[in-house]
């Protein structure tokens, strides 16, 4: 174990994992009790053709990353006012796009970093991805202290909070940007492909068990930062891409989950 | 003369060019309780949704606390209860007391989380709807009538002035019916909270209402009930009302 943590780019690999994974859950909960966890994966696909922009330009591939995600939750919204009674399609509709962006881009030029992208990976990360993730990292979970209350009273009732004056819509954008930031910073290492499992099969493990709001947030992170720690290390020793091992880890996690719920 | 916190004035609205509501007018008084009745599809939901300012009216004039809706700010002082507020997600991990002190701060704030919950605020009014000894269940375990109950602590907890109920009484068993009307007498009478429920049961609700409003051709009329009446007089009240 200490042996591992002696090469430095293990050691940047765990720092950026953990944070990802304190980060990922506590976002993924407020998704999932909304209904929305979907809205994750469409983001993501999204990211891949910020990313793929971004290694074709020269661009720090988070930075196009997050501008394609800010931008596709927008259309999201725009799309989801169109067809309010059919959240899905919006999902659909934003994820084709991100798909069809990112097909023609890889196919235009080299974009063979993509690969790292894809399915995460722990010799890639640098210097420079720590310091980002670290600041963007602590920028949402700051912000989602913030927004915890008024998130939990919209994520039961949501008509009720807006009467009781909450501000609703300005809370979702925030909101919004969290999702895209969160996705942005945890493709380093997770992978865009595998980003939404770690925002939701924690989730879905902690529901199992909880029995309150604060244990199901508590058992969420717990159960994250397992699957993080113990897939980085499957990862290294195996040489396997860290986001396989990552979910695969959460997974094994959810099906104890349920073997030992009593619900 | 008691104080008039709704006022609606030649209040029009219609969901498309289809109008529903016609110059339609209501004063709700301090301290009234009001049963809103009328077949279904006659713009109940409707009505308390425009008071609410979820619907924008046509045309019209709708003042709460004698300020203008659209400049209405106090939205504490009123509390709401939809015809679907029991369509939540059943699965939602939380328990009675963390739904219950999750509608107390609205506001988002760095502080909020370190802002102690009025804790003793939270238990009395658990107390008030019986669900002390179930606090700490999560609310999906508890019975549609308990759910309810919930559903009432949280705008409870919030002190309104005034609380809309939209048919809050479906599916919950007779005897839980006849506990939640002394419960809401309680409320009405010696909390002096003003009430509006809708409801289709007329002859339960005229034994507990002060006034009756009935939706009837685009137009609510009001009807005051007097608590003394006998059964020919409840019969012909309800006749006028229902103009047969
Ligand atoms: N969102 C909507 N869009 C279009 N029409 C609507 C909408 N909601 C209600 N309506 C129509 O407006 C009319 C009044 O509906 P409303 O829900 O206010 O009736 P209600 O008196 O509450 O009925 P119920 O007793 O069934 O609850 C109905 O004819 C209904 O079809
Ligand atoms: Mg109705």
């Amino acid at each position: 174990m200490m042996e591992l943590l002696s090469y430095s780019f293990m050691q940047r690999a765990m720092i950026v994992g953990i944070l990802v994974s304190l980060v990922c859950p506590t976002i993924g909960l407020f998704l999932v009790l909304r209904r929305l966890a979907l809205i994750g994966d469409s983001l993501a696909h999204v990211t891949l053709a910020g990313v793929a922009f971004g290694i074709l330009f020269g661009i720090y591939p988070v930075y196009s990353a997050i501008v394609f995600a800010l931008l596709a939750s927008l259309c999201i919204e725009f799309f989801r006012k169109k067809y309010e009674n059919y959240a899905e399609i919006s999902l659909a509709i934003v994820l084709s796009g991100g798909i069809a962006v990112a097909t023609v881009l890889i196919s235009l030029g080299n974009t063979a970093g993509i690969l790292g992208y894809l399915f995460g990976s722990i010799v890639l990360v640098t210097e420079h991805d720590i310091i980002i993730t670290v600041i963007l990292g602590i920028f949402v979970l700051v912000s989602i202290l913030i927004l915890y209350k008024p998130l939990f009273y919209i994520s039961f009732d949501e008509e009720s909070a807006r009467i009781a004056g909450v501000p609703v819509k300005q809370v979702n954008v925030y909101f919004s940007i969290l999702v895209a930031v969160t996705i942005a910073i945890s493709m380093r290492v997770v992978g865009i492909l595998l980003v939404t499992s770690l925002m939701t099969l924690p989730v879905a493990a902690s529901l199992q068990i909880a029995r309150s709001f604060k244990s199901a947030l508590i058992y969420s992170i717990g159960f994250s930062v397992v699957s993080v720690i113990t897939g980085l290390i499957s990862s290294f020793y195996l040489n396997l891409a860290p986001g396989g091992t990552i979910v695969l880890a959460a997974l094994t996690i959810l099906l104890l989950a349920m073997f030992f719920s009593s619900k | 003369m008691k104080e008039t916190i709704v006022k609606v004035r030649n209040l029009t609205f219609g969901y498309d060019k289809n109008t529903i509501l016609e110059n339609t007018n209501l004063e709700i008084k301090r301290g009234d309780y009001i049963g809103l009745v009328g077949p279904n599809g006659s713009a109940k939901t409707t009505l308390i949704r425009l008071i609410l300012g979820l619907l924008e009216p046509d045309s019209g004039h709708i003042e709460l606390f004698s300020q203008h809706i659209k400049k209405f700010n106090q939205w504490d002082k009123i509390g709401y209860i939809s015809q679907n507020a029991r369509e939540f997600n059943s699965s939602f991990p939380a328990t009675v007391e963390e739904i219950v002190e999750g509608s107390l701060v609205s506001r988002p704030g760095f502080l909020n989380l370190f802002a102690r919950p009025n804790r003793k605020k939270i238990r009395e009014v658990l107390r008030i709807v019986g669900l002390e000894k179930h606090k700490n269940k999560l609310i999906g375990n508890l019975s549609g009538g308990q759910q309810q109950k919930v559903l009432i602590a949280r705008v409870l907890v919030r002190n309104p002035e005034i609380i809309f109920m939209d048919e809050p009484l479906v599916g919950i068993d007779f005897n839980a019916q006849k506990t939640f009307y002394n419960f809401m007498k309680i409320l009405n009478r010696e909390l002096g909270i003003t009430l509006v429920m809708v409801s289709h049961d007329i002859f339960m609700l005229m034994d507990q209402v002060n006034k009756i409003a009935f939706i009837r051709n685009k137009k609510l009329q009001l009807h005051e009930v007097d608590s003394k009446l006998d059964s020919l007089d409840k019969r012909k009240l309800l006749e006028k009302i229902y103009g047969v």
